[in-house]
This record gives structure tokens, sequence and C-alpha cells, in this order.
């Protein structure tokens, strides 16, 4: 448990000297801030894989036995690091080196939790075929993505562009809150990315098109924006301490006002382009103003360190990853993110955030987090890559190790984190792990593109979520998810053309 | 059975092609009436008066290349150990807007790459000095103003502002710590600011469409052809150049296509448009791409033959290692080698092309039919809106993946595009995903590859007969001056009818001159349009 802080987090030196300047005139007011009151936060996680292979007709890996209770029942191979190291303890046969070798499940350095009765597998949801209604225009990469997040049809089936505005921005938009911090774990395409594939995150334009919205790939650049210059109030600040953060602040005061007289120079339509930018300055003003304040539970979080090296190469099959490629520790990248995440919330330096563990279609070298020789795509494929166990499910199971492990990671971090007596940060949350398709008959066989079969890990206590549960949705869209979730932290749950909430998912 | 020989027939109709079940537009060479069919259909833009193509981008954001290069180029002691940005995606070109977020996380991304370099250029006691530009004995607030009046029409790209100049200076009022601290603030920010990581390009006057400023010219000029913003000593040689005249200014570009850095961009493009720019330069493909680093300069600067010769060089360039891939004799050291036999020729036959769009586990016929269709000939061929199959489908065990592929892709309405592709794809098949010569299959010596396609009805056979088919085609000559008007302006100008009129016109003066691209470079940056603006 984090020790719970009364402190003041201290911005040093930027104030006093800098209001003698001339041009304050362009600050930006900080945006509205959520009402003191409401504490809820919303965290949407993405892993870019189904949740089963192609012909591989065994039950998902993925789906308890029986609803209810998850620690009641055994823990289906996918979601094995939900019970901690003690119930992570799986090892599988290796196709490469025959029936007789047996390899460990590759379990990572680091916290992993118990989170059996923190999180809640949903499971069963269905994504329509074709042209209806938050559907997907055809059961193939990218094509659930818009009706998943945005519960609208995509108008273009192959890319992964939501068609309105995702659950994030809803939340943003009616919280007024900060923005979300938006994460990608996946350091690269590896040659085989395709435009949105490292965003789920999309803002309606009014107009009938949405603006994606980019995510942070640098865990070492996140953390500069958010911490650098936080100083411990526990800590006598340095003269050298309050003169680096003046630099900081000095900084800021010279580009913001000079981003906004170039936008005054600007044609209508090339301000619009400017926006995001003169945003994203005022967002990191935000954040130094937001360390002045007093927040419980706020502390400096471990530097992530430079950020890993990386690998590049192209996936396509385990031989065609040279060695080392494919894999640039998108584990470390997403523990780092997760941290931050955590802590910036603790700080109520944003209410929401996104992380990507994968990209859409993801092309990540198995072997690194597996042992399977093979990248993801390829395994969830069942092509001409290494199985565990001979089967196709259990390869894609031990691929979800990597999301599901740092889901659970994600959730402990939160439940250790107390923000007020007896209540944790997780318990103002609402979060959860989406995937990017399930695992169902199409054309003749069992696809991994399939939109039946859509699967979630929830968590957070937040509006009354129910936790520690299998809970089958049998054939409710995966958007109603959201929905639920945006009902939970005081939105209204609509997505798109998605309604309502699923009252199961509820105490 | 042979790959690839039944596709010939629809292909020699393609003149008169009625494609309804593809999604793709044929005959994107200029001046032809594009086919366009399903999502890809997007409306022409109208901008412009005179026809042709005004660059109606006042802001861009720099790609990273830019950004990485210009740094590079203003601090090269630092350029070994500097913190970079991190990689990012696109598809055709990357400095195209819709791959050039200028949002939060480019944003923290600059603040951690800028604040790094500030702090290791002060760890360089010559260089900063440089940067500093005032001596010891000169006070913070005139060192302030001395700096912005140096660096910020460098950095910005256009002349200094005096209110700016007066904020900057005003850093001298504040408890930063040193002087060198304050010069710290000010170096960062310029390194920061949103002229810097832009272009802005607002013109002068305030008509519709204006003309760019002497400086906005010469950005132009170095962004398109050094892949970086203007440096010093390229601002001073270009003060007594009228960038405005459209001969002085192809006289400068030619100048500076002498630059060692003209190398370098124009590597950087060809590696984008043919589509290699992402691979691994490690091992082997650290040889590849040398191969085609080497083709190309060759080409444009070292011979300044045909272009076509791109396409068609019987020589490589070949390392002994890179040779022992290619199962080739291997030369004593890194050094052209005459290709005899064997179907290689020009850059499709080098390592770097043919690995760059495989698919899983084996070639993609389509995938390689896809490319050089869109890319080098300008087709627009996109996945159906329906998919009708799973196009990650497999072959049965034992199943020859030519007879899979023929039998899939012949089904329905998928014929018609696959034939399109894979007629190329297969012609390339006897070259595995690795650039490999090969007689079968992978692991089936009973599926052998014959190697044999059609483009447009015409039959080839390997990377040197494609070769001369492409160079031939009555589209490549349009699909070249149409990708370098897409790069040199930034967004996805193939369905901007002034665009395509420039690129027609381009293309006519790119055929008359014998298909010599350093021509075209010239024969653009001479172009009225180069020098014009229509901000929105």
């Amino acid at each position: 448990m984090i020790k719970q802080l009364n402190r003041r987090a201290l911005l040093l030196g930027a104030g006093g000297a800098t209001l003698s300047l001339p041009f304050l005139e362009y600050f930006l007011p900080k945006p509205a801030q959520a009402a003191p009151a409401d504490f809820s936060r919303l965290i949407l996680c993405y892993s870019g894989q189904a949740m089963g292979g192609d012909r591989d007709n065994s039950r998902s890996r993925f789906v308890p036995d029986s609803e209810g209770s998850l620690r009641s029942q055994p823990l289906p191979l996918s979601l094995q690091p939900l019970g901690g190291r003690e119930n992570w303890p799986g090892t599988y046969t290796h196709s490469r080196h025959g029936p007789g070798f047996k390899e460990p499940v590759r379990n990572w350095e680091g916290e992993v939790y118990d989170v059996r009765d923190k999180v809640s597998v949903v499971s069963g949801m269905h994504i329509p075929l074709g042209n209806g209604v938050a559907s997907a225009p055809k059961y193939h990469h990218r094509g659930t993505v818009s009706a998943h997040f945005s519960g609208k049809t995509s108008k273009l089936a192959d890319k992964a562009q939501c068609w309105g505005s995702t659950a994030d921005v809803i939340f943003e938009d009616t919280m007024g809150s900060a923005p979300s911090l938006r994460c990608v774990a996946q350091a690269h395409n590896y040659g085989n990315g395709a435009q949105y594939d490292n965003t789920f995150s999309y803002r309606s334009d009014g107009n009938g098109g949405t603006d994606p919205i980019g995510a942070q790939v640098s865990p070492a650049a996140m953390y500069n924006s958010l911490f650098g210059g936080f100083i411990p109030p526990d800590q006598t600040a340095s003269a050298a301490q309050v003169q680096a953060a003046a630099r900081r602040q000095g900084v800021l005061d010279l580009i913001l006002p000079a981003a906004h007289r170039l936008d005054a120079r600007l044609g209508v339509a090339d301000r619009a382009r400017l926006e995001a930018h003169l945003d994203g300055l005022s967002t990191l003003r935000n954040r130094i103003d937001s360390l002045e304040e007093t927040v419980a539970a706020c502390e400096l979080p471990p530097h992530p360190g430079d950020d890993p090296s990386v690998t590049g190469g192209r996936g396509g099959d385990g031989s065609s990853f040279n060695e080392g490629e494919g894999w640039s520790q998108e584990n470390k990248r997403a523990e780092a993110f997760i941290d931050m995440m955590v802590m910036a919330m603790a700080c109520d330096m944003t209410r929401s955030a996104t992380l990507m563990f994968s990209y859409h279609q993801s092309f990540l070298n198995g072997e690194p987090p597996t042992g399977l020789r093979g990248d993801q795509h390829q395994i969830g494929h069942g092509g001409n890559v290494d199985r565990a166990n001979g089967s196709a499910n259990d390869s894609v199971a031990l691929c979800h190790h990597y999301p599901v492990r740092y889901f659970g990671y994600l959730v402990g971090k939160l439940a250790s984190v107390e923000v007020a007596p007896d209540r944790t940060l997780l318990d103002e949350c609402a979060a959860g792990l989406f995937f990017e398709a399930g695992h169902g008959m199409y054309e003749g066989g069992m696809s991994a593109h399939s939109g039946d079969e859509m699967c979630a890990l929830l968590a957070g206590g937040v509006g009354g979520l129910r936790m520690g549960e299998h809970i089958r949705l049998l054939g409710e869209h995966p958007a109603s998810v959201l929905t639920s979730m945006l009902d939970a932290v005081g939105c209204e749950p609509q997505l798109g053309d998605i309604g309502g909430r699923q009252a199961r998912l509820f105490v | 059975m042979a790959k690839g020989n039944h596709v010939g027939l629809l292909g020699l109709l393609l003149g008169s092609l009625s494609v309804s079940a593809c999604t793709a537009e044929l005959g994107g060479g200029a001046g032809d009436e594009s086919l366009n069919f399903g999502e890809n259909s997007a409306r022409e833009d109208d901008s412009g008066e005179d026809g042709r193509l005004i660059v109606g981008r006042s802001l861009r954001r720099l790609s990273t290349r830019e950004i990485e290069n210009t740094l590079d180029t203003l601090f090269p002691e630092l350029s070994g150990q500097r913190l970079r940005f991190p990689l990012e995606g696109y598809e055709l070109f990357d400095n195209e807007e819709a791959h050039t977020d200028n949002g939060q996380a480019f944003i923290e991304n600059a603040a951690l790459v800028m604040s790094a370099l500030v702090e290791q250029a002060r760890n360089v006691p010559e260089l900063w000095q440089s940067i500093e530009v005032c001596d010891s004995e000169t006070e913070t607030s005139v060192c302030l103003g001395d700096f912005y009046d140096a660096w910020a029409p460098i950095l910005l790209r256009r002349p200094g502002d005096a209110v700016e100049r007066a904020q900057f200076v005003a850093l001298a009022e504040l408890d930063l710590g040193t002087r060198s601290d304050a010069v710290s603030v000010a170096l960062e920010a310029l390194l920061r600011h949103a002229d810097f990581l832009h272009r802005v390009e607002l013109g002068e006057g305030s008509s519709e469409v204006r003309t760019l400023t002497h400086q906005e010219i010469l950005g132009r000029l170095s962004f398109f052809l050094w892949g970086e913003a203007p440096d010093s000593a390229l601002i001073i040689q270009a003060k007594s150049v009228d960038l405005h005249d459209a001969l002085a200014r192809g006289a400068f570009a030619q100048v500076m296509l002498g630059d060692a850095r003209a190398r370098v961009a124009l590597m950087d493009y060809h590696a984008q448009w043919i589509g290699f720019s992402t691979m691994a330069r490690q091992g082997v493909g650290e040889d590849m791409w040398l191969e085609s680093q080497q083709l190309i300069e060759r080409v444009l600067f070292d011979e300044k033959g045909s272009y076509d010769e791109m396409f068609l060089l019987s020589e490589s360039f070949l390392t002994p290692r890179l040779a022992l891939h290619y199962h080739l004799p291997a030369p004593v050291e890194p050094s052209w080698v005459t290709l005899e036999g064997g179907g290689r020729a020009g850059i499709l036959g080098h390592g770097s092309f043919l690995s760059s769009f495989a698919n899983v586990g084996d070639t993609s016929p389509t995938k390689r039919g896809k490319n050089v269709q869109n890319r080098l000939l300008c087709r627009n061929i996109q996945l159906p809106e329906v998919s009708e199959v799973d196009v990650d489908a497999a072959p049965e065990p034992g199943q020859c993946y030519t007879e899979f592929l023929e039998d899939v892709h012949a089904q329905g309405a998928c014929a018609t595009c696959h034939e399109l592709l894979d007629g190329v794809g297969f012609g390339l098949d006897a070259f595995d995903r690795f650039g490999v010569h090969r007689e079968h299959e992978r692991d089936k010596e009973e599926c052998a590859i014959a190697g044999e396609g059609f483009l447009d009805g015409r039959p080839f056979s390997g990377p040197a007969e494609l070769g001369r088919l492409i160079v031939e085609h009555e589209d490549f000559g349009p699909c070249v001056a149409t990708q370098l008007v897409r790069f040199f302006s930034g967004f996805d100008s193939s369905r901007d009818k002034q665009a395509k009129n420039w690129a027609s016109a381009l293309s006519e003066e790119f055929a008359a001159n014998g298909h010599d691209f350093v021509g075209l470079l010239i024969a653009l940056v001479e172009s009225p349009e180069f020098s014009l603006v229509a901000p929105r």
C-alpha cells in the first residue's frame, strides 16, 4: 500500500517572476475541472488480438467454465496471470521441440497481483457482420474497431478509424476534465502497420468525420511531461531546483504565446490544424499548475529511464524476424505507462487514460513474451509457426498473458493507492481491457477475425460495477460494456448507436 | 503448375476495363478520367483558379525525419548521441499531413528531445560558445537579444519579431540561474517553437493566392531537396539569388543537388516511394539498403542517365554477404557486379523491394502486385469493402500455395482485382520473401514456381522484365511526376484536379527529356506553383 501523504505537491519558482512578463494575456485559462465531489475515473486498455485462433474449434481459452465467482473456479489459460504468481504456474509443450519438451509460461519480473476478486470477465458478446447498426463491414482486422469503440459502423472497412467519438473523449467532454493520458506500449509497427493502427481514440468533427487522437509511445517523454519539475513536498527545494522549475516554465511562457501568435496569422483551415498543438501546449502548462495543488496519495513515480531501444524488423512469421527484432520490451513500456497513469490519477492530473498494449492486427514478435516462434498475428492464424500444446487457441492464450498480466498489474496498482480511509483509487475507477476480435465461425471455419465471442475484462468499483465474476452477455454488443462504464462514471450511457447499460454488470 | 498463366486475358483488356467489383482507380495517369469505386472515391479539390495546383497548406508539421535532419545539420557535434523522436508510421510519404500529428504526444516528445539536446549542447564548450553568440562580459539581456537576432531567423525561418524578441530578452529578469541557463531556455524555446516545428508559408500580401517570400521559397527548396530546413550557409548562399525567378530558382536547385544531403534526401524519397523505408537495416538488411542506395545515387547523381536505369540496370552493388544471401558469386569486397541471367535487374530485383511486401510465411503475390500497381503506376487498388473470403486463409497441408491462391482468388468478384494484382506478383514469385531466387515453394519441392506473370496483359518473368514493362508503360512517367508532386505537396494530391494538371505537365517534360529525373526535379522547382500559396 502506498503511503497516504498529506502534503503539498510543489512546483517551484514558477510564479512570481513570470507575472511581470507582458504576455500573460496569451495564457489560456485552465479547462474546467470536474466538481471535487466527482471522483470517477475511466481507463480503457486494448490488445490487438482475437480470443482464439483459426481452425481451432476448441472453446476459447479465455472464457471461464461457468458464470459467477472467478475465485471459485480454475482460471482459463489466458487469464492465469490474474491469479498472481502462485496461480500462473503453467507449462506447455512446444511444437518446435517436440512433445516431450516443456516450456514454462514466460513470467516477467515485477509485481503480479492476484486480482481475481477485482476483475470481472465479460464474455459471449457479438458484433454483427454487415452494414447494419454498429456492425463490422467485414470480419477482418480493423473491421470491428469502429463498432466496438465508437458504436458506429465503419465507413472504411479496412481502416481502424472510428466513426464517432470514443468513450475516453466522451468522458473528457462530459466531465470537463483534463485530456486523457493516451499511451501505446507497442513501440513500432514492425513493418506491418497501417494508418490509425496505433490509436483507438477519436473525436467527432461534427461534420460526419472524426479526428484521430495520437497516443504517446515514449514513457520517458510522458514522464518528463507529467512529473518533470515535481518536488516532493516533504523535501526542501534547493535553489537549483527552484531555478530548474523556473526554466521549464520559462520555455512554456515563450512558446505558448508564440503558438497563439502563429494561430492568429493563419486562415481558418490551417488554424484548425494548429488546434491540437495549442491544446497540447496548454495541457503541459495545466499539468504544471496541477502539481501545485494538494492531492492526497500523490507522489513521484519511479523514473522509467530511457526508452528501450526500438528493434525494428518485420513480422510475418518467426523466421522473418532477425534475432531480437519485433519486440522492444513492450512489457517494460507498459509497466512504465501504468505506473505513470496510476500516479497521474492519484495526483488528479487526469481522470481518464487509454493504453494500447499492441496495435490493431499486431505483428509483435511472439517469441519474447511466449517462447513461441511467430508473430502475434500469425500465431492467431495458426500458420506455419510454433504451437503451444499443439493448439492455436493455447498459443493465442499465451499471447494474452502480456496484456492480461499488465491489466492485472494496473488493477493491483490502482487498488494499492489509498485515496481516503477505506477507499482506493480502484474504487473510483472503471477500467476495461478490450480485444480486436472474438472467436467464432466465419466463412465455414473458426476464425480469429470473427465478431463472435467477444470478451472484455472489467475492473473498478465506481458506480456499482460488479467485480470478481464471470458474466456472460450472450449476443450483446461489446460497446455496451463501454456504455455501462460511461454510466458508471457518471456520463450518459451512449456510444454512437449503442445506448443503455448492461444491468448484469452492476451489483 | 505455372503461376499466373491464366491472368493475361483480362489484363489485355485493361484499357477499356469495367471493374465494377474492384475497389480501384485505374489509369491514374495525368489527364485520365479515373474510374472511382467505393470508399476511395473522393471529391476533387477545386482549389486554385488557373487550372493548376496552388499548394494550399500554409501550415505543415515537419516530419520527424525533417526535424532530425535539421538538428543534425545545426548541431553535428551531437548527432551521434542525441535523443531522437520516436518512429512515426506512414503509408506512402512521411511528410503527409495524415501522418504528422502535432498534438499532445508530439509536443511531449519535442519537449524531451529538445531539452536533452540543449543539455548536451551545454556539455560541448565550443558548440555552446557558438550558440551563446556573445562573450562572457556581455550582460545577460544583451546576450539574449543577440542570441535571438542570430538564431531566430534560422530556426523560425522568418525574420525576428520585435515583441517576441522583447520576451526573450525579458528572461534576463528571471531567476533562472546563470546566463547560460537563460540562453538554454531561449534555445529550447526556439526548438520547441511552433514556427520551428511547422512549415509556415503565408506568402506576401492578402490576396487569395499569394507569392511566397524569399525565405519561404528557400524553405521549400531545402525541405524538398535536402529534407531539412535551410541552414545558415544556405541562407547566405541564397541571399544574392532571386528565388522568385524560375530559372534562377532552378539553377540554385541544381547547386543544391550537388550537396551530399540531396543524395540522402532522394534516397529517403525513393525508399518511401518504392516501399522499403521501414526495413530493418541490420545484418543483410543493411547490405540490401546499401545496394539500393548505390543504385539510386549512380542513376541520379553519378551517371545522370535515364531514370529507366533505376529499373533496368543489369549491375548491382553487392557486398560479399549479400551476394551469398542471393546465392550469387561473392565479390571480394563490396562492388558493382554484373548480373548475368537469373532475372534480376534494377531496384525491383533488390532484396529491399522483394522483402517489403510479403505475406505470413511466404511471398505475397497479391501484395507485391498491389504495390507495383499502386506505387509505380499510381493506380489505387484497395481491399474491397466486403470481403467474401478470409484473406488470411492458408493452404491445406500438402496443397501448393500457387494452387491455393488461384482457387481462392478466382472466386466471384475477387477474380477481377486479383488478376491485376496476382498477375504482377506471380511474375516475381521466383524470388522469395528475402529476395532469394527459388525454384519451388518453401518446403514443397513438388510445388514448382514458374515465376511468370502479366502486367496489363503483357507477359514477363522476373524483376528485369517487369522493370522493362514498367518503364515502357504509359502510366509510368505520369506516375513518377504524380508521386513527386505528392511528396512535394505533403498531402494526397492524386485526386486534386490542379495537382493532376501540374503532374501532367511535368510528365510531359519528363517524357520529352528522356526520363531525366533530375530534370523533372528542376522542372518542378521552376514551375510557377513552387512559389505560390493559397492560405486557407
